[in-house]
């Protein structure tokens, strides 16, 4: 029962919200805006206002229980730093991908970024740039979906975002290689990146982000994907933010009929990373796959609370939650599949396991169901548990050193989520990352 | 235990939706209305109990005056008013009965009604029953044979007369005072509800039952139950409930503690049958209850089975404190909601000693309006070496204005645990209902036929005479929702 899980974690010193944590805290030291046209400022003071009234989550919140909270008051939330010239690394090589963006510190890096092979019918564009000199094109648009939830944080975003990305694909055109956008972090500061994908009808696009750095920033992305009838938009995040940052990020997607979402977040960094999501499957057919790969160790803290909403008949989703912790890593776990009454035949799963590596790692896991239509068909599991006895011993007995055998085992556990990603460059740059990590693992013998 | 052509008869035979709607005409000793220290102390002088009970009723109400109610619940109701109830309603008799021969002819005409013959059982079932009727044991069977092994089945106001050592040991040790607010109300207010205390070593020789029964207007029902098995006892505990039908609803909120000592186990069945309010959702029973079972002892096992098919409104965890080593905890449930009822249910399994295990095993059934919520808490904790856990939910939807949802929490802290955990949720499938229409079953018996197969798991695990009822009741509970 609830009730006595939330004494313990009261007992555990986890609902301490702190003194001093307050959405006016944020707000005052945040950026002043930067133009845009009247819908905009009047979001954003919606925005604001509803942030002053309903506030900052605390660990009551159903979605916040788990949340070190007291965590958020480290971190120094005026200014930005100043932008530092070192080059951000790429995931990808330059024929590999069809543009490149690169952000410091929340702000564009013009000299950073490869924009020549971008054909006809897709715009990518910095969205300070684009709310200046073409606002119509985002009207309607950027804060939609944002708006109406009621996550603290996506409004704090709405509220102060400076910067971000706009990926705009007209009808039709599909665009083969992804794009690569790199967010780096450097020093004390604290940036609300804001992403709007936008795809046309039958439009098809990637986007790989990689989001980087180094020190203790904050980080509050929010990212906006809203795909037409028929359209297909692959969308692989690798997180890997220094281990004293804090990662905040919400996506929220909206699909029209027959449209699908292909979703794949790699979570390796921050020292405290919260990942939400909120998918409306609004039109006939729309189909979303939300996975991810979380690999954490030392003290650092994962969450994953995801909402996918099925609207509309013969919807699908399929959710897979893989990751391994070690150290006195901590993940938590939320996903919820929520079927409404009109949503005939549609189909949903979910999975979340997780491998604990130590003795001091912890998980919490909740995977919920809310199904209101019986013509359904949804299941969901979850397990946790140690690498197989038998698997190592196996191994061993054949002379592969202990960190090395766990790391084969570790890797072929997470390579079953990475071997569904559809884009091989993409997936290959996965698999680099991970493997890196295993690596590292492996390094300091721990 | 599969459904034969005689079931479904017997199914059809119980034209009426609910049986046990009658009111019994008895004379009444009620407290004042309303709820404050008077009446506790009232209760508690009514009960002539020792002074550390009222004073730990007095502590758990002045606790509860600062608790709020609890609103996680997926469950909707009014705000309840806590002082338009009377807290304590006795049947009236001079003295309390000796035998059976002493209880009120009507009181034991209500229980034949209610399909408890208390004589019959004496002689025939050999099942030793505690009735306990408005918050008031009234009878309690076999207690000679049972006393000759030396097995304690008595109401818990007797026995804090009687046992108050055993009593005082271990009363609010599993759900403590300040638990939760319905446990605290019940801390404070609690009339009844039975006591079983196992000496080392003892096998019970019979099943123990209690019926509840509600019949006063506007009463509140709070029992408590307390069951003991000392090192290597064993006992099977069945649990039956009924209301009158009523347009007002009534709460029931009660609790059970469990504590099993080293090798001891405790199989605790419930078939609860409340009245569930009418089609519209007027009336019924808010059944808001604790139950918790702790396996202090080595080896230990405690098993909790419920069919949840009556209640307006049904709020509750049976739960495992898996203490011992080598200790370990069941859950089977069954719970169905029709028309306009509401259920959350499930359990918690604490794993804290090395190599302990649990099941889950959760079936769900929804129909007409009802929404039905599965909620439960593994968690492992870091000394739970080598723990196990697998939970099983599944749901089934019947119509396409019901609700079922699934709610689990997992959280380990130690490697060597295992936790798993899998549900579905689906409807009856097309064709099973063709294959059985085909067979000349008309769609209300397929139904119940599909239901049960459903069930069948958890249904496996109930004593024979529950059993049979169970499956009765599963197939009425859902009269109507097809068509």
């Amino acid at each position: 029962m609830p009730s006595s899980a939330m004494r313990h974690e009261r007992a555990m010193g986890l609902d301490l919200t702190p003194p001093g944590l307050s959405a006016e805290r944020f707000l005052s030291e945040g950026e002043p805006l930067a133009g845009g046209p009247a819908w905009l400022a009047a979001l954003r003071q919606q925005a604001t206002l509803r942030l002053r009234v309903e506030g900052l989550p605390a660990n009551d919140d159903e979605g916040w229980r788990q949340t070190p909270l007291a965590a958020l008051k480290r971190f120094p939330l005026g200014g930005r730093a100043a932008a530092v010239a070192t080059p951000a690394s790429s995931l990808l090589r330059a024929e590999e991908r069809a543009a490149r963006l690169v952000f410091r510190n929340g702000a564009l890096q013009p000299a950073a970024g490869d924009m020549a092979a971008l054909p006809a019918g897709v715009t990518l564009a910095s969205l300070a740039e684009l709310w200046r000199a073409e606002p119509a094109r985002l009207a309607g648009r950027l804060g939609r979906l944002s708006a109406t939830e009621g996550l603290p944080f996506a409004q704090l975003n709405l509220s102060l975002a400076a910067d971000g990305y706009a990926l705009l694909i007209d009808d039709g055109v599909r665009l083969e290689r992804p794009v690569e956008i790199v967010f780096a972090g450097d020093g004390e500061a604290a940036w609300h990146p804001r992403v709007l994908i936008a795809l046309g009808r039958d439009s098809t696009a990637a986007v790989l982000e990689c989001h980087v750095g180094r020190g203790a920033y904050l980080a509050n992305g929010v990212s906006e994907l809203l795909l037409a009838a028929g359209a297909r938009l692959g969308y692989c995040r690798v997180q890997d933010e220094a281990p004293a940052a804090l990662h905040l990020h919400a996506g929220m997607a909206e699909l029209a009929g027959g449209a699908r979402l292909d979703s794949v977040v790699l979570s390796l960094g921050g020292g405290l990373a919260r990942n939400e999501w909120r998918v409306r499957l609004a039109g006939e057919g729309a189909e979303v796959r939300l996975d991810e790969v979380f690999a954490l160790r030392g003290r650092q803290q994962g969450e994953t609370i995801s909402v996918i909403e099925h609207l509309a008949p013969h919807t699908g989703s399929a959710q897979v939650a893989k990751g391994v912790l070690d150290g006195h890593a901590r993940k938590v776990f939320q996903g919820k599949i929520a079927v409404a009454s009109g949503a005939a035949k549609a189909a949903g799963s979910q999975l979340n396991k997780t491998l604990l590596l130590s003795r001091t790692a912890e998980v919490a896991s909740k995977p919920e169901l809310e199904i209101n239509c019986d013509d359904v068909q949804c299941s969901h599991g979850a397990a946790v548990g140690a690498l197989d006895e038998d698997q190592l011993f196996y191994l061993r007995s054949r002379g592969v050193p202990l960190l090395q055998a766990q790391a084969l085992l570790v890797d072929g556990f997470l390579d079953q989520v990475v071997e569904t990603v559809a884009l091989p460059t993409v997936a290959a740059a996965l698999r680099a990352r991970i493997a890196a990590w295993l690596a590292e693992r492996e390094g300091n013998g721990t | 235990m599969a459904l034969d052509a005689g079931t479904v008869a017997a199914v059809d035979a119980l034209a009426e939706r609910y049986k046990y709607g009658f009111v019994t005409d008895i004379e009444q000793e009620t407290a004042p209305k309303g709820l404050n220290e008077d009446i506790i102390r009232f209760i508690s002088a009514k009960k002539a109990e020792p002074e550390w009970l009222l004073a730990w009723r007095l502590k758990a109400y002045r606790h509860w005056l600062e608790m709020r109610d609890p609103k996680w619940a997926r469950v909707k109701h009014p705000p309840i008013d806590f002082q338009d109830a009377y807290y304590y309603a006795a049947p009236k008799t001079k003295e309390g009965p000796k035998s059976l021969d002493e209880v009120d002819p009507e009181l034991l005409r209500t229980y034949e009604k209610l399909g408890i013959p208390l004589h019959e059982h004496e002689i025939l079932a050999g099942v030793a029953v505690d009735a306990v009727f408005d918050s008031v044991s009234v009878a309690t069977t076999f207690k000679k044979k049972l006393e000759e092994v030396g097995v304690i089945f008595c109401a818990i106001s007797e026995a804090v007369q009687k046992h108050p050592e055993l009593v005082r040991r271990y009363l609010g040790t599993v759900v403590p005072y300040s638990d939760n607010f319905y446990a605290t109300l019940n801390s404070a207010v609690f009339t009844d509800g039975s006591f079983v205390y196992l000496p080392k070593g003892v096998r019970c020789p019979m099943e123990l039952s209690t019926y509840f029964r509600i019949n006063a207007a506007k009463t509140g029902q709070f029992e408590r139950t307390l069951i003991i098995a000392d090192a290597g006892a064993h006992v099977s505990y069945l649990e039956g409930c009924t209301a009158p039908m009523r347009d007002e609803n009534q709460l029931h909120a009660a609790v059970v503690e469990l504590v099993a000592l080293d090798d001891a186990e405790i199989k605790y069945s419930t078939v609860q049958n409340w009245y569930p309010g009418d089609a519209e959702g007027r009336g019924g029973i808010y059944n808001f209850v604790t139950k918790r079972g702790a396996c202090r002892g080595r080896h230990s096992k405690i098993s909790w089975t419920q069919v949840e098919t009556g209640s307006a409104i049904t709020w509750k965890y049976p739960s495992c404190i898996l203490q011992g080593e080598g200790s370990s905890g069941a859950f089977y449930s069954i719970a169905i909601v029709n028309n306009r009822q509401q259920a959350d249910t499930g359990t918690k399994m604490l794993h804290i000693g090395r190599n302990t295990r649990s099941t889950i095993v959760s079936k769900g059934i929804s129909a007409g309006r009802g929404q039905n919520t599965y909620r439960g808490l593994v968690r492992m904790q870091g000394g739970a070496e080598n723990a196990r856990n697998h939970t099983r939910c599944d749901s089934l939807l019947i119509g396409g204005a019901c609700g079922a949802h699934t709610v689990p929490y997992i959280e380990s802290k130690n490697p060597t645990a295992r936790v798993e955990h899998e549900a579905t949720t689906a409807r009856i499938g097309e064709d099973q209902l063709f294959y059985c229409r085909q067979r000349g079953l008309d769609e209300e018996q397929a139904v119940s036929l599909i239901v049960n197969g459903f069930c069948k798991e958890v249904l496996q695990e109930l004593p024979m005479e529950f059993a049979v009822e169970a499956q009765k009741l599963v197939a009425l509970s859902l009269e109507g929702s097809v068509g």
